[in-house]
């Protein structure tokens, strides 16, 4: 078979200086997740207005049909250029809609996407919108690729919790970027992966530790902290 | 499976994310699992039809509880495939009965219900594992991930549904209403003929989404076992080992003088030996046929640098050109083409005419006039500059803060207080004793006392001796020429290189700066 392309989820927009912006772009599950989600938030809101619209009668079914169009058309498009690209159901899921390079989407681009729902929905249930997602690299459905938006995972920040026994060590020999953090990676990991996988992997890096097993493993993770700021 | 080979980029990812890399997974094998899907399920159609025919729902029902065998084998072809390997030895007789008979009847009815079945079934399929033990594998990686495959079913459960009447709705509106289908036909089970096509526009459904089903519950289960295995992190160290012991191989062959191939081989031998030693356990073991690998990839880097550079080094990239005399940038290279006069005869004619009629004189004056005009122009610009200028204040005006100087410099103590009242008798004293460093110290300290608040010098508290000096320099107004400077020098010698200075030397210096700077 020949060799092709890694599949991954990250989208990379690279400035002009030269800098690598890399996001994970969020595909149908999660999106659809949302999707219900806001879905369950307008309808308690219809059922409200519903109830109260009820009550005047005829002037009141007007108003009713006029305020669901609204809701129906711009809930998506006020949330997400007002509230940093979230609706709801996307905070909920921790997605957000940026352009395609990254920056916040401004209320053209949000209107094009979300008034291309009526084709995303085409025959029924998004099952265009589906296909485009499952098609595009990117899981772009059509309302995307025609406003340039992107669906991404807002940031989570990962908690720097180490073991505050281990003595920083400094790197005996100079280490790559890539090799920095793959071993913060390991000090940080090092409670969801076996005692014996983690001397495995240390002795790996024998050339840099200069020992091995668990000795190997505790200098590697004293580097690890090291490089995570603890000098003591 | 070989670590090297898979078809993923490693890493530890939210199970969100790794929910969508599965999507991405199916996309690109999709074909031949959604057949590996869609045959057997068809076969197994026929062969309950063949029974039950005339009770179509019973026969989608039996279809429909056996997903999880007919999900088995799209997984391991998709296992094999994400290590690039082609599932090959699969198709025959035996290992196929095989795949389906494996710990069948649990996974027909206790565990059909489970909602986690596509991240579950890789236990079960890949690793083998059945009744205690796989309970146990299952409940080792459920944490974190669990709600995400639940979550996964049930989306896919309903997309599933959604296929067949998608299609149904997309035929109705491209047929339009000039056929009157009743829609009735697809729901109503004993219909007889209708209802299996009903049916198979079911099983459509079920085909299209199991190999998306699939590829997210097995990427999920990939995604944990990278996050408690650390495959990430094993290809990366695995990477730098190569790299440092290839480095230190290397060096051994250039150090020694043996046949440095065989030298070479040796070490690199070893280095791989020592790590199949280490890595029983892993899932990848070098082999020497790797290692020729490693270093003819290597190899090829380096000619492929070699290659880019040279490529950079030639048009269009460098353009080289020798001009010897000045010209204009945006040099006309050819005249532009005379304009269409097509419409504007008239004027032609006009400007004809004007020549006959011999009008220079009009000319002229209008030239006058539009010299005017830009005379008048100008003056009414000035004027209203000059206007605004006299109105305009400048900038708004804010008296400087009085500043008080630092009483600390280079840790050195210089406010009045911290020096003795009657400085003469205090230098004389310790240049009496031999203390240089004391006397000298008092009079570089009064020294800058002097300059910091009686003549105001700008100094900082964390100048150095030579930005003190140098900040002195700066105002000639002191007129100390350079005696801060001389100063300044027999203090750095005697405070950092212990070299005593002469007693006359530091005295003059003194005296005369305190006569410069007294206020």
């Amino acid at each position: 078979m020949p060799a092709s392309k890694l599949i991954d989820n990250q989208v990379r927009v690279e400035t002009p200086e030269g800098i690598d912006f890399v996001q994970a772009a969020a595909g149908p599950v999660p999106r659809i997740l949302a999707y219900l989600i806001d879905f369950g938030w307008r309808c308690l809101v219809y059922m409200v207005i519903g109830i109260l619209s009820a009550f005047i009668g005829g002037l009141g079914s007007g108003v009713f049909l006029i305020l669901t169009f609204l809701l129906e058309w711009f809930y998506p498009v006020f949330f997400e250029v007002l509230r940093k690209g979230q609706t709801p159901g996307k905070k909920a899921m921790g997605l957000r809609v940026v352009n395609t390079d990254f920056t916040p989407i401004g209320w053209g681009a949000s209107i094009v996407r979300n008034l291309l729902r009526a084709a995303d929905f085409f025959p029924a249930f998004y099952a265009t919108g589906m296909i485009s997602m499952t098609l595009t690299g990117r899981f772009q459905r059509l309302g995307d690729l025609a406003a340039g938006s992107l669906v991404i995972y807002q940031e989570a920040e990962r908690p720097l919790t180490v073991d505050p026994e281990i003595k920083p060590l400094m790197p005996p020999v100079a280490l790559t970027r890539e090799e920095r953090q793959g071993i913060v990676d390991l000090t940080l990991r090092s409670g969801s992966i076996s005692d014996s996988r983690q001397e495995e992997l240390a002795d790996l890096l024998t050339p840099v530790t200069g020992e091995s097993g668990s000795a190997g493993l505790s200098r590697l993770k004293g580097i690890g902290v090291w490089l995570l700021g603890g000098k003591k | 499976m070989n670590l090297n080979e898979l078809q993923l980029k490693t890493r530890v990812r939210t199970p969100w994310q790794a929910l969508d890399v599965g999507v991405l997974m199916a996309r690109r094998w999709y074909r031949p699992m959604l057949f590996a899907w869609m045959l057997p399920a068809l076969l197994l159609y026929g062969l309950l039809s063949l029974v039950l025919y005339d009770s179509p729902a019973w026969v989608m029902l039996g279809v429909w509880w056996c997903k999880p065998l007919l999900d088995r084998l799209p997984l391991l072809m998709l296992s094999r495939y994400i290590f690039n390997e082609r599932p090959t030895g699969v198709f025959n007789g035996r290992s196929l009965l095989r795949l389906y008979r494996f710990d069948m009847f649990s996974a027909l009815f206790w565990r059909r219900a489970d909602l986690r079945r596509s991240f579950n079934l890789a236990v079960t399929v890949l690793e083998q594992q059945k009744g205690a033990a796989r309970a146990r594998r299952a409940a080792a990686l459920t944490p974190g991930s669990g709600s995400a495959a639940s979550w996964l079913t049930m989306v896919m459960l309903h997309l599933e549904i959604l296929v067949p009447m998608s299609i149904v709705l997309a035929l109705g509106a491209f047929v339009g209403s000039y056929v009157d289908v009743d829609p009735d036909i697809f729901f109503t089970f004993d219909a007889g003929f209708y209802a299996h096509i009903s049916n198979l526009a079911l099983l459509l459904g079920m085909s299209v989404i199991a190999p998306l089903y699939l590829g997210c519950g097995f990427s999920l289960y990939l995604n944990r076992r990278v996050e408690l295995e650390a495959w990430d992190l094993e290809l990366l160290f695995r990477e730098s080992y190569r790299r440092r012991t290839e480095a230190g191989a290397k060096a051994a062959v250039t150090n020694s003088a043996k046949p440095a191939a065989a030298g070479a081989a040796n070490i690199l031998g070893l280095a791989l030996a020592a790590s199949i030693g280490l890595g029983l356990l892993s899932p990848l073991a070098a082999t020497p046929v790797e290692a020729s690998v490693y270093s003819a990839e290597a190899a090829g880097a380096e000619q492929a640098r070699e290659e880019i550079r040279q490529i950079l080094e030639t048009p269009p990239f460098v353009i080289e050109q020798q001009v010897e005399e000045w010209q204009w940038k945006d040099k006309l290279t050819e005249a532009p083409e005379p304009e269409s006069l097509e419409g504007w005869e008239w004027l032609a004619d006009l400007a004809g005419w004007m020549d006959q009629m011999n009008l220079g004189w009009l000319f002229q004056l209008v030239e006058v006039l539009l010299w005017a005009g830009v005379g008048l122009l100008l003056f009414l610009l000035t004027r209203a500059l000059l206007r605004h200028l006299q109105t305009y204040n400048g900038p708004e005006y804010t008296p400087p803060q009085q500043t008080t100087g630092p009483r600390v410099i280079m840790g050195m103590e210089i406010s009045a207080g911290s020096l003795p009242d009657d400085m003469d008798a205090a230098v004389s004293r310790a240049f009496e004793q031999g203390d240089m460093r004391l006397a000298l110290s008092l009079i570089y300290r009064h020294i800058l006392h002097l300059l910091v608040d009686g003549r105001r010098v700008p100094l900082e508290s964390w100048y150095t001796e030579l930005e003190c000096a140098a900040a002195v320099r700066a105002q000639p107004e002191l007129k100390v020429d350079n005696r801060f400077d001389e100063l300044t020098r027999l203090w750095l010698r005697l405070a950092y290189a212990h070299q005593l200075p002469e007693r006359q030397q530091a005295e003059r210096l003194y005296r005369e700066l305190r006569e410069v700077l007294a206020v």
